[in-house]
């Protein structure tokens, strides 16, 4: 009897626990066992690469982990696991070890907690991964374990288990050329979860088109939702959702690498030469706009990006805006032939050197007398270029300088781009018709001098540079295909002719660019000196200058236009001299390389041209 | 005790027997094929998990290459391994470029050749030569 009373009364209990458990605190242990089985895990997509025309790979990821310490799990042996792993992901054996110490913290709820989740390294690629867990699978206690009793064996066995890497995949950013195109393909950061309170793993670009493209890099993270088991492997057969991940598109730049590396080799020789504070160059193809190369000195590795300074990573040719000088001037030459307030062969007398304007004097290099346009454009003259700009008029001369980009900026897609400085006409003063047409009293960038001498080389029309010439999937279907785009027709073809014909002259032996001059090709192009302002008083600075040299080739069929723009060069300061050798250089080398056929008649050169007919 | 009892077989009929052996049998059938199914599930789940840890391992290979292919395409690295090896490799200059030209039969340019163009092939049409 009191047996099945206590049978009964047991029961009871059990039902009454039941109910409790089941019915009354159902919400808390079912959130609990959802907890202990549910996982929900974010798959990284893979950021896209970035390839030149060629598909010669300029930036691409790796698959990196985020290698994590738990030292709840390791007892004692923290300098033995810091031994053995460090070779591998670096740094000193005493400071890792001192890093996986146990540590307690208190949580907003103000428990008491055990940090079980040490990060030790980010971005450690897959081999060194591997190599971890190998080391860690090989360590050495100094004990038989197997000896050992089963609770002294799982001591050991979690020291084991101690260093683990975080779920979700990191990617590691690579570029394999080094600091070719840095500026262009720019660099990438960790992504900023920003105050969105979202945790986000990836990577964000900081810089150039890494920045610039930078959702369609990064493309789209999958995730699931799934059961694991007890021993934390995924049940398939409770899968929920199962989002895959869709990889960024690949980026292909109308850069080609082989031409980036001559600009780069050349600009090396440059800075070797003449020690400039900073030079750039920049080729373009004129008929289409399509960027080729552009450079930077100084320059930087995207690969360690935090190693540079800001200076360095600084797209001159985008971000600076200088007084171009002489390579101004055929805006207004361009402008007044278009417009025929002059021709090619008016006369206009140089003043022989010094010109009494709005009481200033505007002097040449030079003294010269009597100047036709074209030999105003060959041999330079500030004077000549100023009395024609006046025949233009002020308010025409600032409209073409307006329809030629200056005062704009040009539209290439990387960061940080500024538009130059055109003042308004209306704040123009009376000595000013006389200082812009020969490039003071204005800024322009690098890219929209070599913009506006490619409407020179092609006709006559102001392209828009291009430096993205498709966005493709992985599998190499195009997404987008970009076109070359004329922004507007700046003046005439026949202009466009007339100031080619103008521009050989100057690389010929009266010209002021002889350097420059190409054994097989016809060159034509301009060459600028200009004295930099003052920083600290009214005036130019002595002893600095810009120096630059734009031109194209071949004159003929111009196919590439190249600029090279030196800041403050020792050794010289004339663009013919300075920037000349390496315009030179590059333009060799890549017509070279490019397959140019070379000029019919090249000034003061008499080129045979061999040629197989096939018939 | 009613009439009709009296008539009833006290033995149970055959068919009775092989309606219940049925009955069990779908019984423990459905239960073997619903642990059988389950089974079955998770042997897929297992190997669909194996297959999928096999594909990451093979893209995560199939990264490397790609990543080994970039490093040795890289044009830095290529030239520098051209001077390193110093093999004397250069850029073909102009003058060393033979242009070919596949110029139509009627084409006028061949009577009207300038200096330092050359006729390397009898313009002899294929279809005289094979006469």
């Amino acid at each position: 009897m009191i047996l099945g009373s206590l049978i009964t009364i047991g029961y009871v209990g059990l039902g009454v626990r039941l109910v409790d458990i089941q019915v009354l605190q159902h919400g808390k242990h079912a959130a609990h066992a959802l907890d202990n089985t549910r996982r929900r895990t974010v798959h990284a997509s893979r950021r896209g690469d970035i390839l030149d025309i060629r598909g010669t790979v300029l930036a691409t990821s790796r698959i990196a982990k985020t290698v994590c310490a738990d030292p709840s799990l390791m007892g004692v042996h923290q300098q033995l696991v810091a031994r053995a792993i460090s070779p591998f992901l670096g740094g000193d054996i005493d400071k890792l070890a001192e890093r996986m110490q146990r540590r307690v913290y208190v949580d907003a709820k103000g428990r008491r907690r055990e940090d079980k989740h040490v990060v030790l390294k980010r971005k450690v690629p897959l081999e060194e991964w591997q190599a971890v867990t190998n080391a860690m699978a090989h360590l050495e206690f100094g004990v038989d374990v197997k000896s050992l009793s089963r609770k002294e064996r799982l001591k050991y066995y979690n020291v084991r288990r101690s260093i683990f890497c975080e779920r979700v995949d990191s990617q590691l950013r690579v570029y394999p050329s080094g600091n070719l195109a840095a500026h262009v393909t720019g660099f990438v950061g960790v992504r900023d979860p920003g105050d969105s309170g979202i945790h986000m793993v990836g990577l964000e670009g900081k810089h150039g088109i890494e920045k610039m493209l930078d959702s369609e890099l990064e493309g789209v993270r999958g995730w699931r939702e799934t059961e694991t088991d007890r021993s934390q492997r995924e049940v398939v057969a409770f899968r929920e959702y199962n989002v895959q991940p869709r990889d960024g598109l690949n980026v292909v730049l109308t850069l080609d690498s082989n031409v980036q590396y001559i600009a780069e080799k050349a600009l090396e020789a440059l800075c070797v030469k003449h020690t400039p504070a900073s030079a750039c160059a920049v080729v373009v193809n004129p008929q289409t706009g399509a960027i080729l190369a552009l450079s930077n000195r100084p320059t930087f590795n995207p690969n360690q990006p935090g190693e540079s300074t800001a200076a360095n990573r600084r797209n001159r040719v985008i971000t600076d805006s200088f007084e171009p000088g002489s390579t101004f001037k055929i805006v207004a030459v361009s402008g007044a032939l278009n417009e025929g307030a002059v021709s090619l062969s008016d006369r206009f007398h140089c003043e022989n050197g010094r010109y009494y304007f709005a009481g200033k004097v505007l002097r040449d290099h030079h003294s010269y007398g009597s100047l036709s346009v074209q030999e105003i454009i060959t041999k330079s003259s500030n004077i000549g270029t100023a009395k024609v700009a006046m025949k233009l008029g002020a308010r025409r001369l600032h409209n073409y300088i307006s329809k030629m980009g200056f005062g704009h900026r040009t539209g290439v897609p990387l960061p940080g781009e500024v538009g130059g400085i055109l003042h308004p006409i209306h704040n123009w003063n009376k000595l000013s018709i006389s200082r812009v047409p020969m490039g003071h009293e204005i800024a322009a960038t690098p890219l929209q001098l070599v913009m506006a001498m490619s409407a020179m080389a092609n006709g006559g029309s102001l392209m828009r540079p291009l430096l993205i010439d498709r966005l493709v999937d992985r599998d190499g279907n195009i997404v987008m295909q970009y076109k070359p785009t004329v922004v507007r027709k700046v003046i005439r073809d026949n202009t466009a002719q007339q100031m080619i014909e103008t521009l050989r002259t100057v690389v010929s032996e009266e010209g002021t660019a002889r350097l420059a001059r190409l054994d097989n090709y016809a060159v034509a192009g301009k060459t600028g000196t200009a004295q930099k302002p003052s920083k600290t008083k009214r005036g130019y600075e002595d002893g600095k200058y810009f120096s630059s040299f734009i031109g194209f080739l071949p004159a003929d069929n111009p196919q590439l236009c190249i600029g090279v723009f030196v800041d403050e060069p020792k050794n010289g300061y004339y663009g013919g001299t300075v920037a000349g050798p390496a315009f030179r250089g590059i333009a060799k080398e890549s017509a070279n390389y490019l397959g140019l056929e070379p000029s019919e008649s090249v000034e003061g050169l008499s080129v045979r041209k061999p040629k197989v007919v096939l018939r | 005790m009613p009439r009709n009892r009296k008539k009833q077989n006290p033995h149970i009929g055959i068919g009775s027997w092989i309606g219940a052996a049925l009955f069990c049998l779908l019984l423990g059938g459905t239960a073997m094929g619903y642990v059988w199914q389950k089974s079955q599930i998770h042997k897929l789940g297992s190997e669909v998990r194996k297959k999928e840890v096999r594909l990451k391992l093979l893209h995560d290979d199939n990264e490397r290459w790609e990543q080994l292919r970039a490093e040795m395409r890289s044009t830095q690295k290529l030239y520098d391994r051209v001077r390193r090896l110093g093999l004397g490799l250069s850029m073909p200059q102009p003058e060393q470029v033979l242009r070919l030209s596949d110029l139509p039969l009627n084409a006028k340019e061949l009577k009207q050749s300038k200096l330092g163009e050359y006729q390397t092939v009898n313009n002899t049409p294929r279809s005289e030569l094979a006469r």
